[in-house]
């Protein structure tokens, strides 16, 4: 379904669904000299998101992600966004000590997430908790794949049989070169499925809203002019196996999906990539080494029992919802 | 067709539809509002001034109920 409307705000907005799950681009106020009208410049960010989902997805086996997993050499010359995607890949694992890991794809499929979820009905978080084993803070692989992998130019290096899943990074990587379609305008918000970029010349603040997993209320609101925010959770990818629950975000170390004690974490940070891979990062290291990883930019966890614990800056500035 | 030739031709298929349908919308839009743009810059695209802004060094503020700040947005797992 697709959109489009001109808010109350003089902001144009764009919404269609894209990557399983929604995407509003937002882009008004006074455009700086020499940037194009906010339609134009909208447009601009909607080809560059569809680029992405088109060539980044492991789902479609036509794109360029699939046929470069299925090339069994260990280089290949790839557009200039999947090598940028694969930069992005490899940064998230570096900054995350390895537990953003774009080669646990393998086992992601072992646990059941081989084809989209986009259309199925997630399993009840609240009974796949009281189903799950002991909470412990997840860790890296021991093989540490991805240290193989690298991107220089548009040359894609990795061994042979190394498989890539860019699921960890491609919305926020997204959502920054989304982005760069909207900086001239006055304001602007890339809204990939939650992961957001905001900014705009105006310097005007904008009100964001961090969903709550087990809550129809909100955990918490804040004010934000410029930067990203990333929100990940076990929530909404999760599923019934026959011993019980799966969901999406593995401990590297195990091959198997994370129970932390942390169902959802929110990172503020300068871009969609840095924001994502601090989410992530957060909810895999659990609630304490998770608060330590959002404290410099903000953040905010949700824990098993619902409780929402704030990070950093947004300690003194969040209003909290539930 | 080769997979990249029928990717490439995708991207520019699914490039031109957005780029078409953002002008041609955009325009309905402010036809809808009143506003010819070929008649020049109108009045519906004129900025709030209750928006409030930040210092560079500040992004981060309190809940601002004014009515004249752009769209809020929601951030969630996905």
């Amino acid at each position: 379904m697709i959109r489009e409307k001109q808010v109350v705000t003089r902001e144009h907005e764009r919404a269609f669904e894209l990557f399983g799950t929604s995407v509003r681009i937002l882009a008004g106020g006074e455009p700086a000299e020499g940037a194009p009208p906010a339609e134009v410049a909208i447009a601009a960010a909607e080809a560059v998101l569809r680029a992405c989902q088109l060539d980044l997805s492991r789902f479609d086996p036509d794109s360029e992600l699939s046929r470069l997993n299925a090339d069994p050499a260990p280089s290949r010359v790839t557009s200039r966004l999947m090598s940028g995607a694969v930069s992005a890949a490899v940064h998230a694992a570096e900054r995350s000590g390895g537990l953003v890991d774009p080669t646990l794809i393998s086992a992601l499929e072992s646990a059941g997430y081989a084809e989209s979820l986009r259309d199925a009905e997630p399993a009840p978080l609240r009974d796949a908790l009281r189903a799950a084993p002991a909470r412990r803070p997840a860790a890296p692989s021991h093989g540490a794949m991805w240290r193989t992998v690298s991107a220089t130019g548009r040359e894609v290096r990795r061994p042979p049989g190394v498989r890539l899943d860019l699921g960890g990074s491609a919305k926020g990587f997204a959502a920054d070169r989304a982005s760069a379609s909207l900086a001239g305008q006055g304001t602007f918000a890339v809204d990939a499925g939650g992961d957001l970029v905001l900014g705009g010349a105006s310097g005007t603040l904008r009100s964001v809203t961090v969903a709550h997993p087990l809550d129809t209320r909100p955990a918490l609101h804040f004010q934000l002019a410029a930067g990203a925010v990333a929100t990940s959770g076990i929530g909404t990818r999760i599923w019934r196996t026959g011993s019980g629950f799966a969901h999406h975000l593995l401990d590297p170390s195990s091959g198997r999906p994370a129970w932390t004690g942390v169902i959802q974490a929110t990172a503020v940070a300068a871009t969609g990539v840095e924001a994502e891979t601090l989410a992530k990062t957060a909810l895999l290291l659990g609630p304490e080494r998770g608060l330590r990883v959002l404290q410099p930019e903000g953040g905010a966890l949700v824990l098993d029992d619902g409780r929402v614990v704030l990070a950093g800056p947004l300690r003194a500035r969040a209003v909290e919802a539930a | 067709m080769k997979p990249a030739t029928r990717t490439l031709s995708v991207r520019i298929t699914a490039v031109s539809l957005a780029a078409a349908g953002a002008i041609f919308g955009g325009l309905a839009v402010q036809m809808a509002h009143g506003h010819d743009p070929a008649l020049g810059a109108g009045t519906s695209t004129a900025r709030s001034s209750s928006t409030r802004q930040t210092s560079p060094t500040d992004p981060f503020a309190q809940q601002d109920q004014s009515g004249g700040s752009p769209s809020g947005v929601v951030t969630r797992a996905s």
